[in-house]
């Protein structure tokens, strides 16, 4: 009887996640779900099949003409498809629905489309945006990855706000932005900041300090990538 | 006569409030449309309190560097920590604080179970990964850490919680995985070796063996039906899994988390 009920409960989850299979959109986001997951062929088969796609920039567009609005499915594939295809033409309408985009996607795909031409101009954006109070935690977590690979270091006092973030995610973001720099043997004011998630942190976050200050007693510094 | 009319009124409103502090809360059983569902959730939540443990494995998105379990990880808290709108119950949840044992990574609620009595609800969120590049995360030495530490919880998941959340890759029928993945010469991910080999399959199969209040297993990655639900259910036979019958992108995987844990908490049954 106990495994007949159990039975029970599975086929309502199972109905319930019905919708899945049910995914119907535009051919082009069939295509775009081939761009992870898939071998090394299909990977290449689907980037010249969305290149022949009619009509896919304004598609896309489209999709991201509505800030304000969280991601649904099609507008995370829409970013993979700008990612791969690298189309630079929709970096003003990512730019601007990056602003109001809780889930922080928008940036990943943006920075794909980063170029010697425009990286100057992206990455002061980022630096307005990963302080400003509207960014999502999820944002900021991308932001301030992204500025440590642009070896763009916020500034001290900033970066001590970001570790009493009430999201202890972030905090653990933002211990590795200063990793990134402390490796490099730059930005030694980093130093005192480490004993804010040594005394404050989860156990995870301090785990994480703990071995930032072992690498960074144990290893030389690194050179510039 | 006006301090007097002030006082009775101070008097009223601090029995009022004592009343609503003291009074019991009003217990109102749920009404089940099927007998055999009630049964399920009565057993689910059988405790006055339900063990819910998520886990991101390591996702890393071959041929690209990018990992994205972090950030899926924080999308996931997002909406743990919104306001509840009707009829969804993966909302409303207030994060420890970092003095807790568990850490900041544990969320908690408290909802009406089946005869109507409180249940607190405690949520574990674990992920793998330590950064959104795949080449530095090899050379991070907290990425094996991370690792082991996710691979660790989520065996002591399965022992001990009652319902337990994979979110991740299959890696072929090699995963649950928490690692980076093991690649090949052409730098792909090593599916071969992951046939062979079964890792986290192992894992899993090893820790059913020692589950004590496991209810509900959720493996949220591609074709997880066709590549773990034979080894699941031979392992423990009464155990619900939730899988995917085929290749699924991350929000969808994301979003049938949420939708599996709502439905859960609000004891949905097939007709409801």
């Amino acid at each position: 009887m106990k495994y007949l009920a159990y039975a029970w409960l599975r086929l309502a989850l199972c109905c319930m996640l019905s919708h899945t299979a049910a995914h119907a959109g535009m051919a082009w986001t069939e295509l775009a779900k081939r761009l992870s997951g898939e071998s090394g062929a299909v990977h290449q088969r689907t980037i010249q099949e969305l290149r022949l796609t009619p009509g896919l920039s304004l598609a896309l567009e489209k999709l991201l003409a509505n800030p304000g609005s969280s991601p649904g499915d099609d507008t995370f594939l829409a970013f993979d498809v700008i990612s791969t295809l690298r189309l630079l033409d929709l970096l003003p309408a990512l730019i601007s629905y990056s602003e109001f985009d809780s889930s922080g996607y928008s940036y990943n795909a943006i920075n794909s489309l980063v170029t010697p031409g425009n990286q100057a101009k992206i990455v002061a954006l980022y630096r307005t945006r990963v302080l400003a109070d509207r960014t999502s935690p999820a944002a900021r977590m991308v932001l301030l990855d992204t500025l440590a690979r642009f070896h763009s270091a916020l500034d001290e006092k900033d970066l001590e706000s970001m570790l009493h973030d009430p999201a202890v995610e972030v905090r653990a973001t933002a211990l590795s932005h200063i990793r990134t720099f402390l490796l490099l043997r730059e930005h030694a004011e980093y130093y005192p900041l480490l004993q804010i998630p040594l005394k404050e942190g989860s156990p995870t976050l301090q785990a994480q300090a703990r071995a930032l200050m072992s690498e960074l007693s144990a290893k030389p510094a690194r050179s510039r990538p | 006569l006006k301090k007097a009319t002030l006082a009775i009124a101070f008097v009223t409103f601090g029995v009022v409030a004592v009343i609503g502090l003291r009074a019991p809360k009003k217990t109102v059983p749920h009404e089940f449309s099927d007998p055999i569902c009630q049964q399920s959730y009565q057993t689910l939540f059988g405790k006055d309190a339900l063990d819910v443990r998520l886990f991101f494995g390591y996702k890393d998105a071959r041929p690209a560097r990018f990992v994205a379990d972090r950030y899926e990880q924080m999308l996931f808290v997002q909406a743990l920590l919104r306001p509840c709108r009707k009829d969804r119950e993966d909302c409303g949840f207030a994060r420890e604080v970092a003095t807790h044992p568990k850490g900041e990574e544990l969320f908690t609620k408290s909802i009406q179970g089946p005869d109507g009595r409180s249940r607190t609800i405690s949520l574990t969120v674990t992920h793998s990964s330590v950064g959104p590049d795949d080449v530095a995360n090899r050379e991070n030495p907290f990425q094996k850490w991370s690792s082991q530490f996710a691979r660790e919880s989520f065996i002591d998941a399965l022992k001990n919680a009652d319902v337990v959340f994979y979110n991740g890759h299959s890696r072929s029928g090699g995963g649950p995985d928490f690692d980076p993945p093991v690649i090949n010469s052409r730098d792909e991910v090593n599916y071969a070796w992951y046939r062979i080999k079964h890792p986290g399959l192992s894992v899993l199969e090893n820790a059913l063996i020692m589950s004590k209040n496991l209810k509900v297993l959720g493996l949220f990655s591609c074709a997880s039906e066709q590549l773990f639900s034979k080894a699941v259910e031979k392992r423990n036979r009464s155990l619900q899994l939730i899988s995917s019958r085929q290749l699924i992108y991350f929000s969808e995987a994301l979003r049938d988390s949420l939708d599996s844990l709502s439905n859960l908490l609000g004891m949905k049954c097939p007709v409801d």
